[in-house]
């Protein structure tokens, strides 16, 4: 039987074993709820109470808001940020560079942080470029900047893989002719000098001379490549006084293919291949001792996974934080309780059953529990949103928060507990005399 | 002539029991070989995780020390219905298991499959696999087939215990 309902859960697609779950998480809410009113209307009774009290009210859902919130927006920033990074490194199939670190090259290569990586030479660039089953292979050259934006060197197959066709504008077709990412504010036909390396030791007079002027526009891709400047690799390694690529008698052209001979190097070459199959080929293929072959993808799943376990810390933190702010409230409801005493007491006096009391005080720290969860959904949501923002300014990494089911499970297991425990301060109102209460 | 008999008895007894036990989903609990190997091209360091699901992934670094092109193609096992090479595709940050129909190795290089890049996908396993198993996989080759022992190693193994030894 087991097995069998195993089997079936199996079946179910994601989004109803994630419905389900919802459910399940929230039935003992709904349960405890049905259980304790059933029976009477205690809701108009609970409306004065809360008008009552409006500003100790506020103040519970206030604090349980803040610490679902908490929660709320930690997994959906996490969430985030593992989706932005990866899709930025999503046309970056396999990436052969010179021996070194992994996640050093990834940084530099697919998020354009400056490094400086030793360099493939044209032999090497040679073997990968006419390597069965390769269809792409663009060397990409950066080190060079402009007013913070990366000038990159590759050439124009890979720009149409990077973002398919321009937006504005024409692809270069030259040294001196560069296509700008969505992100850099230079508009067609602007001119700019790129400095040597990047940052503040960046040495803006080194290519004196070397103008280049904007002539196309790349779509926006939502990685650092929209902040990036690209020109012609030949017009990079021209302007660092080196050969362009070709021999002499072909020296006007742009791109492939290169001549081992004239190739200065390159610190990185993406390569795509025709079939999934061949690209685990290739990296086989380009783990030598010369050259190293990774595939960005399961780079950043690394990170990712060493993401995961603190993200795993952080929202122990964040349920722990929940519990406390939890176990506050309901210490305070029970307080709170003793401030409408008399009123508890006045009823009771007019003969409303002691489950009605009961279900009048449940119901009124399960509505402050609600509805403090909901804000606190609004609140994370919110939140997640501007550190997204800020994330995606600094880094150029599009990071999107949206709420998913993670979220929404927090919330309904919070709310479960929460509202059985709230039981508690109800039981204890029951206990109270009721007539030293009504001479309080 | 009685001593002579126990000592017949016994070495007889000695042979005729195996050095590990074997049952009859292909898992043995005993010493693995780390290393199989056919025409130069070696197998090393076969592991798996212990699974209670009906699904493993199997990991191991194949060499390719022959002077000619080894195309890896699949797999088989009693101890699953199937084994097929799949690819491990992170693209938009989740695992995804893609079938492959090959890998081609070139002569001199090694090829690795691990948790983040390929491996054999065994379906339909017969029997949850527990940490020390070894499972028998025969290995499919464009040269043919290669018996690999594969261990088992903890469910969150993120390698063989003796990556890193040279065989």
């Amino acid at each position: 039987m087991p097995e069998l309902l195993l089997d079936y859960w199996q079946d179910l697609a994601p989004a109803t074993q994630d419905a389900v779950i919802l459910v399940l998480l929230l039935l003992p809410a709904i349960l405890t709820g049905l259980f304790v009113t059933a029976g009477y209307r205690p809701l108009a009774l609970v409306r004065s109470l809360l008008w009552r009290y409006r500003w100790t009210n506020l103040m519970f859902v206030a604090l349980i808001a803040v610490s679902v919130g908490l929660g709320v927006g930690l997994t959906a920033q996490e969430r985030g940020l593992r989706q932005g990074t990866a899709r930025a490194a999503e046309k970056f199939d396999l990436i052969v560079s010179a021996p070194g670190s992994e996640i050093t090259m990834m940084f530099a290569a697919v998020y354009l942080q400056p490094s400086d990586v030793p360099l493939l030479d044209g032999a090497a660039y040679d073997k990968i470029a006419t390597a069965e089953n390769v269809e792409l292979a663009a060397p990409i050259a950066f080190g060079d900047s402009f007013e913070g934006s990366p000038v990159v060197g590759t050439t124009p197959q890979f720009v149409e893989h990077l973002t398919g066709a321009l937006t504005e504008g024409q692809m270069f077709a030259r040294p001196g002719e560069a296509i700008a990412g969505a992100a850099v504010d230079l508009a067609i036909g602007a001119e700019f000098t790129p400095a040597h390396g990047s940052g503040e030791g960046a040495d803006h007079e080194a290519h004196a001379g070397a103008t280049t002027r904007i002539v196309g526009k790349m779509a926006a891709t939502g990685s650092p490549w929209d902040k990036a400047i690209l020109v012609p690799v030949e017009a990079v390694w021209e302007v660092h006084g080196l050969a362009n690529g070709h021999a002499p008698e072909r020296a006007d052209q742009i791109g492939p293919p290169f001549d081992p001979d004239y190739f200065p190097g390159t610190p990185a070459v993406l390569v795509r291949a025709e079939a999934l199959w061949a690209n685990y080929a290739l990296k086989s293929e380009f783990t030598t001792d010369k050259t190293m072959a990774f595939f960005p993808g399961a780079v950043l799943s690394r990170l990712h996974s060493l993401m995961g376990d603190i993200r795993q810390v952080m929202s122990l933190m964040a349920v722990v934080t929940q519990v406390l702010v939890t176990a506050g409230v309901l210490t305070g409801l029970v307080v709170l309780v003793r401030l409408f005493s008399r009123r508890l007491a006045l009823l009771r006096a007019l003969g409303a059953p002691r489950r009605f009391v009961f279900a009048v005080v449940w119901s009124y720290a399960s509505v402050l529990i609600a509805a403090g969860a909901l804000l606190g959904l609004a609140a994370g949501f919110a939140a997640s949103g501007i550190i997204s923002a800020e994330i995606s300014r600094r880094t150029d990494i599009l990071v999107e928060a949206s709420l998913s089911w993670p979220e929404f499970h927090l919330i309904a297991g919070f709310v479960s507990l929460t509202v059985f425990l709230a039981l508690l301060p109800a039981l204890l109102s029951l206990n109270r005399p009721v007539i030293p209460d009504l001479r309080s | 002539m009685l001593a002579n008999f126990a000592v017949s008895c016994s070495l007889l007894a000695a042979l005729s029991v195996p050095a590990f036990s074997e049952d009859a989903a292909g898992h043995h609990h005993g010493e693995a070989e780390h290393v199989s190997e056919l025409g130069g091209v070696r197998i090393v360091h076969a592991w798996t995780r212990a699974t209670e699901d009906e699904e493993a992934l199997v990991f191991f670094e194949l060499e390719n020390g022959s002077d000619k092109t080894v195309t890896l193609i699949g797999g088989e096992s009693e101890a699953a219905s199937a084994v097929a090479l799949v690819g491990i595709d992170f693209k938009g940050g989740e695992a995804k298991l893609v079938p492959l129909p090959q890998v081609p190795v070139k002569p001199g290089s090694e090829l690795h499959l691990d948790p983040e890049s390929l491996a054999l996908q065994l379906t339909g396993l017969t029997a949850p696999l527990k940490q020390g198993d070894v499972v028998e996989v025969e290995v499919q080759l464009d040269l043919g087939h290669l018996d690999v022992d594969v261990e088992v190693e903890a469910a969150d193994a993120k390698g063989h215990s003796h990556a890193g030894h040279s065989h």
